[in-house]
């Protein structure tokens, strides 16, 4: 039964009245047995930028739930490096790496051609790769503000746009969009806390599309996670593409926001085997935040 | 991995006899935990207890309480410490059911008593929670609330009462940020057998035909003898029933150690239903 977007006669009908045995079959189409200790047993899965980090912690975590893996990252070696550091746990672990840069358009449908190819579906996409960045607007470059958008909203959109053509047909999906606690309550720099903020109405959006075509999407939001590149923004680094002292947001982020209460990506990841898995079946165009209210 | 998700909890579950109240119970006893199961009929709620230890092999341990007396709320936190000596979680399931009223046609009897269980009642179990949980630091209160929280349609006073338990919540969440207790609220989706009386005071069933005429002069869907309910299924997405095991499910993730770091949080099942 799918969501018909024209109003006629069956949609009235079976839409409007319930009780009805026409609304009792939509209801029981599927009896999930869910499993816990394999939740993505057999799920082809795509997690972006996981070859450290939060990314990693999430791709490890479904690789111990079963999940037959295409993990993509940038660095090739550190690619993987980190699929190997999984098979070292999970010596059958089911792992495709594909190493490339998320905002090269071409790369994005050649991952998704391939995917297709070799499995034949996808059930869970995971939004994971994205950056950071802590200017203050008026200081902000157009530079960090093209590359953000690029990276963190173009390129989910691009791979929420490839991975639907696989899952409307199948009728099942389950998107995972990593957003963030700063694209609820935006604390960080103006360019990163606007991206997160489109990404999670991008979020909403695929899901009013997807009620009722057995598609989920729904936005993981993390709040500040102990990871090499959380650490490298709080120092100051090169890839964290932080903004000299006086024109970042960090002072304010650090006033208002909770600092002694982090969460580790283990936690993230569980949020996103929550997310990916049959236990969210009836979970769509959620902003769900992970970050232990240190945001609120 | 083999290890219950929610083994050795001991989860207080308000409102247990009827159809999501057993769906939890069932989810909550199969992965673990012991389910004190609530509610006002003592017969129905035994039945209850009974079918899901047995089905399940889990753990059920039901005491009748009347979600708006403080009295039965005083004997069941005495009686649950007493037994078990500790408790993990809150799930307040129990909830009126309102019947799709804008507010013209309300009075003041009827906004007493929405108001006396699902905000005063809420409060008070909230409150004898909080209370053990803070001397523990540890624990998880799970509110549930409804789809209306996303998009409040249904019936004024239901609603009303429904945002003041998010209000609830998101204070408790905040008044609890690092002493280990989590607040968080679960909203159902609208279910197939229809837990909530989705009828109007005066038995207006809602159909779409009696609307059609002015429908198609404006577009706008009139509000009929009071009732929401034309109004609600028009604007609603009512063909996406969820099952509530789904809902359930969401209640294990809350309620267990995977969402340990999650709090203030609002999550709806509806399978998008209301977005």
């Amino acid at each position: 039964m799918k969501w018909k977007h024209e109003l006629d006669e069956n949609y009235i009908n079976i839409g409007r009245q319930p009780g009805s045995d026409e609304y009792a079959a939509v209801a029981a189409d599927e009896d999930i047995k869910l499993n816990y200790s394999r939740l993505l047993d057999g799920r082809v899965c795509i997690v972006t930028g996981s070859s450290y980090g939060m990314g990693f912690s999430m791709a490890k975590l479904y690789a111990q739930h079963g999940a037959r893996l295409i993990m993509t990252a940038r660095n090739e070696e550190k690619l993987n490096k980190a699929a190997d550091d999984i098979r070292k746990e999970i010596p059958d672990a089911d792992i495709l790496t594909m190493a490339f840069d998320m905002c090269d358009r071409d790369k994005c449908d050649d991952m998704m051609a391939k995917v297709k190819e070799k499995y034949g579906r996808l059930d869970v996409l995971l939004n994971n790769a994205g950056m950071g960045d802590q200017w203050r607007i008026e200081e902000m470059p157009d530079e960090i503000m093209d590359y953000i958008f690029e990276l963190n909203l173009k390129g989910p959109m691009r791979l929420c746009r490839a991975a639907l053509k696989i899952m409307l047909p199948q009728e099942y999906g389950r998107i995972v969009n990593v957003a963030s606690v700063n694209g609820i309550r935006p604390m960080c720099g103006a360019a990163y806390t606007a991206s997160k903020g489109a990404l999670n109405m991008l979020t909403k959006n695929i899901a009013i599309r997807c009620v009722g075509t057995g598609v989920n999407c729904n936005s993981l939001c993390p709040g500040f996670t102990v990871t090499p590149l959380a650490l490298e923004q709080e120092k100051g680094g090169e890839s964290s593409r932080l903004a000299p002292a006086g024109k970042d947001m960090i002072p304010i982020l650090h006033e208002r926001t909770v600092r002694n209460a982090p969460t580790f990506p283990i936690d993230q990841a569980n949020l996103a085997l929550f997310l990916g898995s049959d236990m969210s079946r009836g979970v769509n165009g959620q902003l769900i935040v992970c970050d232990n209210g240190q945001f609120l | 991995m083999n290890q219950k998700v929610l083994d050795g909890k001991v989860i207080i579950l308000v409102g247990a006899s009827g159809g999501l109240g057993k769906s939890f119970a069932t989810e909550f006893a199969k992965e673990g935990a012991t389910v004190v199961m609530t509610g006002r009929n003592s017969a129905k709620l035994k039945a209850a207890a009974d079918e899901i230890a047995s089905a399940t092999g889990g753990k059920t341990f039901p005491v009748q309480a009347d979600y708006k007396s403080k009295e039965d709320a005083d004997r069941l936190f005495k009686t649950v410490l007493d037994e078990f000596g500790k408790f993990d979680g809150l799930v307040t399931n129990a909830s009126s059911t309102g019947n799709c009223l804008s507010l013209e046609a309300t009075d003041e009897a009827y906004v007493d008593e929405i108001i006396d269980t699902d905000v005063k009642g809420l409060m008070r179990y909230n409150r004898y929670a909080l209370e053990h949980f803070l001397k523990r630091n540890e624990g998880c209160i799970l509110n549930i609330g409804s789809n209306n929280l996303q998009h409040p349609i249904c019936d004024s006073v239901y609603c009303s009462a429904k945002f003041a338990m998010y209000g609830l919540s998101m204070q408790l969440a905040m008044r609890c940020v690092g002493t280990g207790v989590r607040v968080n609220v679960l909203n159902p989706g609208s279910f197939p057998s229809g837990s909530g009386a989705n009828v109007s005071a005066k038995g207006n069933t809602g159909h779409m035909y009696d609307a059609e005429e002015k429908v198609q002069a404006s577009g706008i869907i009139p509000v009929v003898d009071g009732s929401m309910v034309d109004v609600m299924k028009a604007r609603t997405n009512r063909a996406v029933p969820v099952d509530t095991d789904q809902v359930a499910y969401a209640a294990v993730f809350l309620l267990s150690d995977m969402a340990k770091e999650i709090t203030g949080q609002m999550l709806t099942v509806d399978r998008g239903g209301y977005l």
